[in-house]
């Protein structure tokens, strides 16, 4: 009995931890705002980006048709998940949350997470967006530039992080830039590595990561930190040269005709050939009947 | 015996048995209102058929989750009957039962007649059935669908070849038993008879033909079934998922086979007066087969239930539980006593090894025989592994509607039709083996084989 009690505790305290996991956002992350103004446009955009990737947990908007979880994802229209800022929410959708919220920092770009959040703010008619306030170091300008490549001789992938923001080009140095491989279901995360004074960054590429068929891969690259987040990506024959073995390339009972097993067709076309002469043979006996009664007849 | 006699006598006895077994045929009045019945309510079931091509299978009441309804249960139910005539010719035949000649040509034209109608039958689940041609070229050899189509053809051409072959002599011989018929039948006769004369020769190659015929005939008949029945037992649904629906669906078609059989006996020797030719010892003979089959089939039907019955996994028992005390508990325990359990305890019991009772208790299996169909189809539908939402109610429970039940008809029908058609225009009994057995005419070939 008191094992039970204790144990019914034990419960309570882990489940009371494992849904209280939303004091732990840091204060800059919490007075955070989004760095453009919530419009129709970024709200459709966000709107679309819902219902990928959202939707299946936390259902419509403001029909509280979420899906039937523990705990539950609740509605993002409901007032108690309005009251978080807008900070909280691109914390939680970038870090994720608890044992369920899945972690976005690196399906959505910064952008395609503030456009979700002013989607999700359209559903509430008390909001006011705060205003817009640009932070950070690096990229804080409009006139800010990525670029990447890869250099054949040394055979290195780098990326340069460029300003014009007086007309003149300055490379800029320390941002940190993540490195993504697209993937089937989402881009994985490969690496991350800082601008130089020349705002040059390198990479270490493992020489193992799964290409298509001639071997090329999308990279990909993500300014981190930084209030405007650069992207740009690339096409290199980097990757494993990977041809993929289609489930319909062998031969099975589930294939198509033509991939049937060869003992399947044979005992299928066995059997009919085997009936189909014998039912020859026996009108040929039949014809047989016919002559012999002819010759007698003449006879 | 035959020899003992004198020719006259010989010759007066065949020709009573002559006159007795090509007197049934002619197209007399009765004949024509029979059809002309048929024909109307025919006509009303097409009517039927064509509100259904025309506003689609929504006008039966078929829906997503049950879409095998009781056309499919009837599809089973026909290939199964057909099955007859493997089991009187191939079976019992050939393992040299003599007293099964009177019945072997009933036999074979309902194995015809069930084997033309089913591919029909399949054709009236179709909503688009001018796609019917696809099967064949898109059609899959992996698929049971595919071996379903190609055997029950094969069944059929075999069937009609089978009926045909031993039909020959009979032909030759009712040449000179024809006055006074249509003029086209005689013709008929003529030609299909292949101026069959009897001599030793021919009677050799007929009687390999034949034998050949019933030998090749017991694998197909097996594998129609077989291929029948795995159009359920290659789904993993609870009811159909079992290892012994082959044997469990020919078992079961012996069954409904041999009371078809009865009922067809039961009317041939009342209206055409061949109570000298299906006597009574034949009934008592067909009794205790069906009485075999039926022990075989019980046993089947005992291990498809006890089995999983006595595990009932979750899926399982849901569907058991309706067939054991649900909804479908009526019509299950109905069938498995009606249809099956007190039709063998009556048969065991002599009195009851009579025509009329006989009657009685084929019509009783034979019906049971569909309703069990309906039991194997149904049901297992009604319990998909994943819930049933956001539909009607009709989606969720199935009801065949009178547009339906009318389409089902129609293949019974024609079923009638045919039989009545081929048991007007050719003898339905055997008429050349029968004398032989009778010692009316020589078998020469009989006589080779004892001097050897």
């Amino acid at each position: 009995m008191r094992f039970k009690i204790l144990s019914t505790l034990l419960v309570a305290i882990f489940a009371s931890n494992l849904f209280a996991q939303t004091a732990t956002i840091p204060a800059d992350a919490k007075a955070r705002t989004a760095p453009f103004v919530f419009s129709t446009e970024s709200k459709e955009k966000g709107d679309k980006i819902y219902q990928a990737n959202c939707k299946s947990c936390h259902g419509d908007i403001g029909k509280a048709n979420y899906a039937k979880l523990v705990p539950i994802p609740k509605d993002p229209a409901s007032p108690e998940y309005q009251k978080n800022s807008d900070g909280d929410m691109f914390y939680i959708l970038s870090n994720g949350k608890g044992v369920l919220m899945p972690t976005f920092v690196n399906t959505l770009t910064e952008e395609q997470r503030w456009d979700v959040i002013s989607y999700i703010r359209s559903f509430n008619k008390d909001y006011t967006q705060p205003p817009v306030k640009v932070a950070g170091e690096a990229a804080k300008t409009e006139t800010a530039k990525m670029v990447l490549g890869y250099d054949l001789n040394n055979k290195k992938l780098w990326a340069m992080v460029t300003d014009s923001i007086s007309g003149t080009k300055k490379p800029l140095s320390d941002v940190t830039i993540k490195l993504f491989v697209r993937r089937t279901f989402g881009n994985l995360p490969i690496t991350q590595a800082v601008t130089s004074n020349l705002g040059v960054a390198y990479f270490d590429l493992p020489n193992d990561i799964p290409g298509d068929s001639i071997g090329n891969i999308l990279l990909i690259a993500r300014t981190i930190g930084s209030s405007n987040e650069l992207t740009c990506s690339l096409t290199e024959k980097l990757g494993v040269v990977t041809k993929p073995k289609l489930l319909l390339d062998q031969r099975a009972w589930w294939s198509i005709n033509k991939m049937a097993p060869i003992w399947l067709i044979l005992l299928y076309l066995s059997g009919i050939t085997g009936i189909g002469a014998t039912v020859i043979y026996i009108l040929l006996q039949l014809r047989k009947i016919k002559k012999i009664n002819q010759i007698t007849t003449e006879t | 015996m035959a020899e003992s006699k004198t020719n006259t006598q010989q010759d007066n006895s065949l020709g009573i048995l002559f006159n007795d077994l090509f007197r049934t045929v002619r197209i007399n009045k009765a004949f024509h209102i029979w059809m002309a019945f048929l024909s109307i309510a025919l006509a009303i079931c097409f009517y039927a058929y064509y509100i259904q091509l025309r506003d689609g299978l929504g006008v039966a009441g078929i829906r997503d989750y049950v879409s095998w309804g009781i056309y499919i249960s009837n599809f089973v139910f026909f290939v199964a009957t057909s099955l007859v005539g493997m089991l009187v010719g191939g079976v019992v035949g050939l393992s040299g039962q003599k007293w099964v000649t009177p019945l072997t040509r009933i036999a074979e034209i309902i194995a015809v007649a069930f084997a033309a109608v089913a591919g029909l039958v399949i054709v009236s689940d179709m909503g688009r059935p001018e796609r019917l041609a696809n099967v064949f070229i898109h059609g899959r050899v992996q698929s049971p669908i595919l071996w379903d189509v190609t055997v029950v053809t094969t069944y059929f051409l075999i069937s009609l070849l089978l009926l045909y072959i031993t039909l020959i002599p009979d032909l030759a011989y009712g040449k000179g038993n024809l006055e006074g018929r249509p003029k086209l039948l005689q013709r008929l006769y003529e030609i299909l008879s292949l101026g069959w004369k009897g001599t030793v020769a021919e009677v050799k190659i007929l009687k390999r033909a034949t034998i050949i015929m019933l030998v090749l005939i017991i694998p197909v008949a097996l594998s129609i079934h077989t291929v029948t029945s795995w159009l359920f037992a290659v789904t993993l649904r609870p009811g159909w998922d079992s290892s012994i629906f082959g044997p469990y669906f020919v078992s079961g078609a012996f069954v409904s086979g041999l009371s078809c059989l009865i009922i067809a006996m039961f009317f041939f020797r009342k209206n055409y007066k061949l109570e000298d030719y299906i006597t009574d010892f034949h009934f008592d003979k067909v009794a205790k087969l069906l009485v075999l089959v039926s022990l075989v089939y019980l046993y089947f039907n005992i291990n498809e239930f006890l089995v999983p019955g006595y595990k009932m996994k979750k899926f399982d028992a849901v569907h058991l539980q309706q067939l054991f005390a649900g909804e479908h508990a009526l019509l299950f325990w109905g069938v498995q006593l009606l249809g099956l359990i007190i039709p063998i305890i009556l048969l065991l019991i002599k009195p009851f090894r009579k025509p009329l009772p006989m009657l009685v208790i084929g019509i009783f299996v034979l019906a049971g025989s569909w309703l069990k169909r309906y039991i194997i189809v149904v049901p297992t539908q009604e319990h998909p592994f994943l819930p049933m939402q956001h539909v009607p109610n009709n989606f969720m429970v199935y009801s065949p509607t009178l547009i339906e039940i009318l389409i089902s008809i129609a293949p019974i029908i024609m079923v009638l039709m045919i039989i009545s058609t081929l048991a007007k225009l050719f003898p339905i009994i055997p008429v050349w083996e029968t004398a032989v057995h009778k010692g009316l005419i020589v078998d020469e070939t009989e006589i080779e084989n004892e001097h050897n």
